[in-house]
């Protein structure tokens, strides 16, 4: 007997019952899913950007408000003069259309070992929790999350959302579906390991800066 | 407040406990005043003994649910059954249901009597509205409850006794750190695994005293026996009472203090 | 992992008086404690939440085989696979084969307690494979060769004094003292780990139905470097951590990091669901997904099926005051606390852990934290029951509580025995009030007087006072 019978065997015989589920239970399940069935939530207030920035400065996120992409290029420059970060970049496909500044050394594609800073985009923001939640693709490859030491992400007024379950809606419209990769990142990376001390910077970013657009 | 519309005090049924039975009697006459201050006639039937939480608590159900049999028949033509004990009175209320689920004469008793149960200070504040006003006692001391654990998450007690510790007079109630914590008794579990016991009780014991308190109260004679024992045995100058002894009037000597 | 439950008794004394020990559980338990408390304040919906969580899960319990199947056929949609494995040697066999088969040297593993639970490192180990943990907790045990102590901080035993000797001695001098340099120091060392490496391992905090994907939660960000590093990603977690539905997923996440850490969410939320798009410029080309059983179906059926509604945030053991003056080795085996006591006789056995069940004072506070509403003084208390059905446990107990139960269960027999054996013992007291030893009650008074009762029996003073109010 495979492993896959023997545990759903076990389980069915648990449950008291040696078949699956009946038809009319299948598609009680199904309604079920189908009606993404909510569950009760804290309350978030209504200015979603106020409460974003708000749960954002209580992980050591950073933000920068702009006026319109235009003003990115520059911006990013700025912030790496400001923490005395060598002028290059690494950047996420999706942002190549943006006008980086000569000075700037840019390279479009997956993080290296020795990259400092990445620029990406992402899908959405949380108010609720202070998150930026990012879908892994060609155009947005995930280790431009993780790998270097500053992550800078370019979000749009427009894409904060309320709750949770508002960024799964987001997720679950993309173009091609759900992605195999759905980061929500909520903070630089930090660890409590030694002696439930909190150090930022264990594995992840040391820094997670947002530039907030119109 | 003492008298029904149709005359009749309202009659309560003591489950005394054994430790009180057997270690401290004051606590049970104490309860016995205070319920009659909150105009009950109390009544103290013979064929109660042990609650039976020493058997359930360790895994001898059988035990267990004889002895609720016992005490659920002893006690159950009152109008209330009350315990100085948030313990004992949770095993009634809380559990003596859940052991006579499956026993068809005696499911629907249990259940009607746990609606019966009730621990010493929340009956007389929640169920017979007793005002710290009314009560007449003296008690010269800086105290510091402890929430005992099964009056505090099965019985519902928390603010009850404080209220009441308000009406007695030269009494100052300061709260200490942690003071929903275990004290370590739990029961068996204290003989099991004395030192761990010993040093739960030795945290409690410094958390009271950090608040410059003299005087420990609490609820439970369980909690009060391990504490008292335990300070004596560390040099801890800390005098433990029952919070009923205090309220009635008749704290005197406390848990193991020496006969002077 | 070698069971050493049996010897929790000398363990947890030795940890009484082990002053780093002592040091780091005190730091943990303020921590931990104050920090939940604080983020759970700031939610006044919070009861509510956890209700519904509760509900959410015990459906999901009750319709289990529907929701695997459903789960495995959307991983295989995403192009990923499912691996099915009743036992801890099935886990291990099928994760053997897949890095033997992709001739792995290198396997990078984030925290996982189903790892920890089936033994997987040394079954890796056995086969010839390098691995290497990146959790940072998890990174110092495994050098000091030791199991975590607490589910959500592994190292939490640990002085920063003992990392830098760990450190030093694993990566050479310079001796590196201060936190950050520690922090840093693994940094590099582990990032040149995660990019050699063939495999990714890690676990799952909850795998969803609805969209084949496993949500994987930390705050170092270093489950999801094994996760889009290395060629082939593993995945090894339990049947009981699926829920239906994305939704469903938001439940338990709002539960899981107040709970454990304090956190409103942990820093790295991550869903993943499959491998690579042919298009990607990174992730894994494999992604499996290892389901292992081990008991749990068996607990579906029988009086610990409410465990299985556990989301391993700690809560339990954080705010447990015996965990809190032992830690977790004591409990001798990989879950320590309330929730590892419920786990593990289930698991090896009750023969192997006849301790663990009645090391506990049932306080309830535990069952107070629960984020998913765990009974667990109640599932404490059906060990005990079992072990007292199968004649298990001390002779001397179980004598002295039957002779008790005994005598309790008459009660004129009892008022006829108790009333001199208390008369003589307030007798002997004396004027100290108390006993110093007692034979028999040495258990006792090895750590406390025992005070003297008051004199007569309550209710025999009651009966007096009856017949002379009466004549």
């Amino acid at each position: 007997m495979s492993g896959r019978d023997q545990i759903i065997g076990n389980i069915r015989r648990s449950l008291g019952r040696d078949e699956p589920l009946a038809e009319q239970q299948v598609a009680a399940l199904q309604s079920r899913e189908a009606a993404h069935r909510q569950h009760a939530r804290p309350q978030v207030g209504g200015d979603l950007v106020g409460q974003l920035k708000k749960q954002m400065a209580r992980v050591q996120m950073t933000v920068t408000e702009l006026g319109s992409e235009a003003e990115l290029g520059e911006a990013v420059a700025e912030y790496l003069r400001e923490h005395q970060l060598p002028a290059n970049i690494s950047i996420a496909p999706e942002l190549q259309h943006v006008d980086w500044p000569e000075a700037l050394e840019v390279h479009a594609g997956a993080a290296r070992s020795e990259d400092l800073s990445s620029v990406t985009a992402c899908i959405c923001a949380i108010a609720e929790t202070g998150s930026i939640m990012l879908s892994a693709s060609a155009s947005s490859p995930a280790t431009l999350r993780f790998m270097p030491d500053n992550h800078m992400v370019v979000l749009c007024r427009a894409q904060v959302v309320s709750h949770l379950e508002d960024a799964w809606q987001v997720m679950r419209d993309q173009p091609g579906g759900i992605s195999r990769a759905v980061h929500i990142n909520t903070g630089p990376s930090r660890t409590g390991d030694v002696e439930q001390v909190i150090e930022i910077g264990a594995h992840g970013p040391r820094r997670m800066h947002v530039f907030l657009v119109d | 407040m003492s008298v029904d519309s149709s005359g009749v005090k309202s009659q309560v049924g003591l489950f005394v406990t054994c430790l009180v039975d057997l270690q401290r009697p004051s606590v049970g006459f104490a309860a016995i005043k205070l319920l009659e201050l909150a105009g009950c006639d109390v009544d103290v039937p013979a064929t109660q003994t042990c609650c039976g939480q020493p058997a359930f608590n360790n895994g001898d159900f059988d035990s267990a649910a004889a002895l609720a049999r016992q005490t659920i028949a002893a006690l159950e033509d009152y109008d209330y059954v009350v315990a100085p004990s948030g313990s004992c009175a949770g095993t009634l209320k809380c559990h003596y249901p859940k052991l006579l689920a499956d026993d068809p004469d005696w499911a629907a008793r249990a259940a009607t009597f746990a609606d019966k149960v009730h621990e010493l200070m929340s009956f007389l504040v929640d169920v017979r509205g007793l005002q710290p006003t009314a009560l007449n006692a003296q008690f010269n001391a800086n105290a510091t409850y402890h929430d005992s654990c099964s009056s505090l998450r099965e019985m519902g007690v928390k603010e009850q006794p404080r209220t009441l510790l308000q009406g007695v007079a030269g009494l100052e109630v300061v709260e200490m750190e942690d003071t929903e914590v275990c004290c370590g008794f739990g029961g068996t579990f204290c003989v099991k695994y004395p030192e761990i016991s010993a040093r739960i009780g030795s945290d409690k014991l410094s958390n009271a005293k950090a608040t410059g308190a003299d005087v420990l109260l609490g609820g439970d004679l369980g909690c009060l026996l391990n504490l008292s024992g335990r300070a004596r045995r560390e040099g801890t100058d800390l005098r433990v009472f029952h919070t009923a002894e205090v309220l009635a009037g008749m704290a005197e000597r406390g848990i193991g203090e020496e006969i002077e | 992992m070698d069971v050493r439950s049996l010897e929790f008794k000398q363990r947890s004394v030795i940890a009484l008086d082990e002053p780093n020990l002592q040091k780091a559980l005190k730091q943990g338990k303020a921590g931990f404690q104050g920090n939940r408390a604080r983020a759970i304040d700031l939610v006044p919906e919070w009861q509510q939440i956890r209700s519904d969580a509760k509900v959410m899960k015990d459906h999901t319990l009750e319709n289990l085989d529907y929701y695997l199947l459903q789960y495995e056929a959307a991983v295989e949609a995403n192009g990923g696979k499912v691996h099915w494995a009743p036992t801890a040697a099935d886990a291990n066999r099928i994760i053997t084969e897949l890095v033997t088969n992709a001739e792995a040297k290198l396997v990078v593993k984030g925290k996982s307690m189903v790892s920890e639970e089936v033994a997987l490192n040394s079954a890796l180990e056995a086969a010839g494979v390098q691995t290497v943990e990146t959790d940072l907790g998890e990174y110092i045990i495994q050098l000091a060769g030791e199991p975590p102590s607490h589910i959500i901080a592994p190292a939490a035993h640990k002085t920063k004094e003992q990392v830098s000797d760990l450190f030093e001695k694993a990566h050479g001098g310079p001796r590196i003292e201060d936190r950050p340099g520690l922090v840093t120091q693994a940094r590099h060392v582990l990032r040149e780990k995660f990019m050699t490496a063939d495999i990714g391992i890690t676990g799952a905090n909850l795998f969803i139905a609805e969209s084949g994907q496993h949500v994987l939660v930390t705050n170092e960000g270093n489950g999801d470097l094994c996760s889009s590093v290395p060629k082939v990603q593993i995945v090894i977690t339990s049947i009981d951590k699926i829920v239906p539905t994305l939704e469903d997923a938001a439940a338990t996440i709002r539960l899981l990091a107040r709970s454990g850490t304090g956190q409103h969410i942990s820093n790295y939320t991550s869903l993943y669901g499959g491998p690579k798009a042919a298009d990607e410029l990174d992730g894994p080309e494999q992604y499996h997904v290892v389901l292992v059983d081990n008991g749990r179906s068996t607990m579906l059926g029988n009086a610990f099926r409410d465990m299985l509604r556990c989301i391993r945030c700690g809560a339990c053991m954080n705010h447990c005051p015996v965990y809190g003056n032992v830690g977790g080795h004591a409990y001798g085996w990989v879950y320590p606390g309330p929730m590892g006591s419920v786990l593990t006789p289930n698991m090896v056995g009750l023969e192997q852990t006849m301790d663990l069940p009645n090391a506990c004072t049932m306080n309830g506070r535990c069952a107070e934290v629960c984020p998913m509403s765990i009974p667990l003084p109640d599932l404490l208390r059906e060990h005990r029951r079992l072990q007292f059905q199968r004649g298990l446990g001390g002779k001397v107990a179980r004598g002295t509580l039957a002779a008790w139960a005994a005598v309790a269960k008459k009660p004129s027999i009892y008022q006829t025995l108790t009333r001199p054996a208390v008369k003589v013992m307030s007798y002997f007291g004396g004027k100290s009030g108390v006993y110093k030893t007692l034979p028999g009650l040495g258990s006792w008074t090895s750590q406390r007087d025992l005070p003297a009762p008051q004199g007569d029996t309550f209710m025999a003073q009651w009966r007096k006072q009856q017949k002379s109010k009466k004549s």
